[in-house]
């Protein structure tokens, strides 16, 4: 019961948290223009109270004793969120019309992040030292147990190494998160915000990796099993998620908080395509977008536009590596 | 470069482009051999078709602004420090130069108006310039 409440209560504070890490141009995932998005206030509000009320009598009925409530509040809060998105829409259609432009920052592609190197290098090289120890000490004599299971720690290591080098090599070539109405603060802060990430991605990856190596030690019996060895398991990637955590609210979605320039004005809106966004700003579609990876309009996550063939090519081989690997 | 293109615009966006590109040549944003994005790659950043993204480095290619390698790409062929213009540029800067005078004359700009604004832009290009 106190762990369905924790989960209950961590939920609830996430969805509440929710709006305060969106950009000023997208609340709930609609585009709106920034000198508008004080007007919006009151909407704010009203979700807040409505998930903290949801929250509430969630974490009542658990300790009445009821279960199953998690997937029910999780529901609940998306609803109550794609509640909010549509009165922020029915709110804009009352706006007057502004010039819509987008704008790019050609510096990304001739001068772009470069990959980080320093937080990259340890992880290959816990990788190879893993392997390494683990081909010296013949774990498949010592533990008893079949060569593909001894070896599925450093496997396990080389899936997140691999994962986590496409990642870094993908996300500087996603499309960039700018905003036409402030084309050099925004360009400013996404560029820190891709930097920053790219090193947190390496950072969680070589964490993962590292953690991975400890488990590798004491499935290979090659240390004593004991808790200060458990709980480096836990901690290297605890750790690191916690950088990683403190770095997204800092940064906000796309980076928005990093640069705070609110003098700058061009007089256009970026691009409103609020109809190719579904599922609250989750889920992008559109046919005449040559892009294929593109910034989330919620959370700092990108994903891939539906409406690209090549997106659904990307899926397949995913799903096909998944199966493979299964 | 911040490239920054006015979608509802009576200005194609091609020559949105061409224009961006050019200005930014003036102002020393961009200076001779510094690479321009691939055409695919800007009409991703700018959600826009390729085609019109060619279009754009075509004609500052004909205009002598860009020249286009298979290997390196686009890349800015002159500044204002490259020298003198190329033959026949002066002439037909002329001509277009002709039909904003004329538009400058209908609605009543002085010779000084005239004078002073083109003074006033070349300043600003100065001005920014590193």
């Amino acid at each position: 019961m106190i762990t369905q409440v924790g989960w209950l209560v961590l939920v609830t504070a996430g969805f509440l948290l929710l709006p305060a890490t969106a950009r000023p141009t997208l609340p709930f995932g609609i585009r709106v223009p920034r000198e508008r998005a004080g007007e919006l206030r009151p909407i704010r509000v009203a979700y807040r109270v409505v998930v903290v009320v949801l929250g509430a009598t969630a974490t009542a009925g658990a300790l009445a004793g009821a279960t199953g409530l998690l997937p029910v509040l999780v529901v609940a809060c998306l609803l109550a969120h794609w509640a909010a998105a549509g009165f922020v829409a029915r709110a804009k259609r009352s706006w007057p019309q502004v010039r819509q432009g987008m704008t790019a920052d050609t510096s990304l592609r001739t001068d772009p992040v470069r990959l980080p190197w320093p937080y990259l290098a340890p992880a290959p090289a816990i990788v190879a030292g893993t392997a390494v120890l683990g081909l010296v000490s013949d774990p498949v004599q010592r533990t008893e147990s079949t060569s593909w299971s001894a070896a599925s720690p450093v496997t396990h290591q080389l899936v997140v190494l691999a994962l986590a080098l496409s990642a870094v090599v993908t996300i500087p070539r996603a499309r960039p998160e700018l905003d036409a109405a402030r084309p050099e603060s925004s360009a400013r802060a996404y560029r820190a915000y891709l930097a920053g990430t790219v090193r947190i991605v390496a950072l969680l990856a070589t964490a993962v990796i590292a953690a991975l190596a400890v488990k590798a030690l004491l499935s290979w019996r090659l240390v004593t099993p004991g808790s200060v060895w458990t709980a480096l398991t836990i901690a290297l990637p605890a750790a690191a998620f916690a950088v990683a955590l403190i770095w997204l609210v800092r940064a906000g979605d796309a980076g928005h908080r990093l640069d705070r320039d609110d003098t700058e004005d061009t007089g256009v809106v970026q691009r409103d395509d609020d109809r190719h966004w579904h599922l609250g700003g989750l889920v992008y579609a559109n046919r005449t977008d040559p892009a294929l990876l593109v910034h989330q309009r919620v959370g700092s996550r990108w994903t891939l536009n539906l409406g690209h063939p090549a997106s659904w090519l990307t899926l397949v081989a995913f799903l096909v590596l998944a199966l493979l690997a299964n | 470069m911040l490239l920054t293109i006015d979608l509802d615009s009576d200005t194609p966006i091609y020559q949105q482009i061409r224009d961006r590109v050019v200005e930014a040549v003036a102002t020393g944003t961009l200076r001779a051999g510094d690479p321009l994005p691939s055409t695919r790659q800007l009409g991703v950043d700018l959600g826009i078709n390729f085609h019109t993204v060619s279009k754009a480095y075509d004609l500052l290619r004909q205009e002598g602004v860009i020249r286009i390698n298979r290997k390196s790409g686009a890349v800015v062929r002159r500044d204002h420090t490259s020298g003198p213009p190329d033959p026949g540029f002066a002439d037909a800067w002329q001509s277009r130069l002709l039909t904003l005078l004329a538009e400058a004359t209908t609605h009543g700009l002085t010779r000084d108006d005239v004078l002073g604004r083109s003074q006033d832009v070349l300043d600003e290009f100065e001005g920014k310039r590193p």
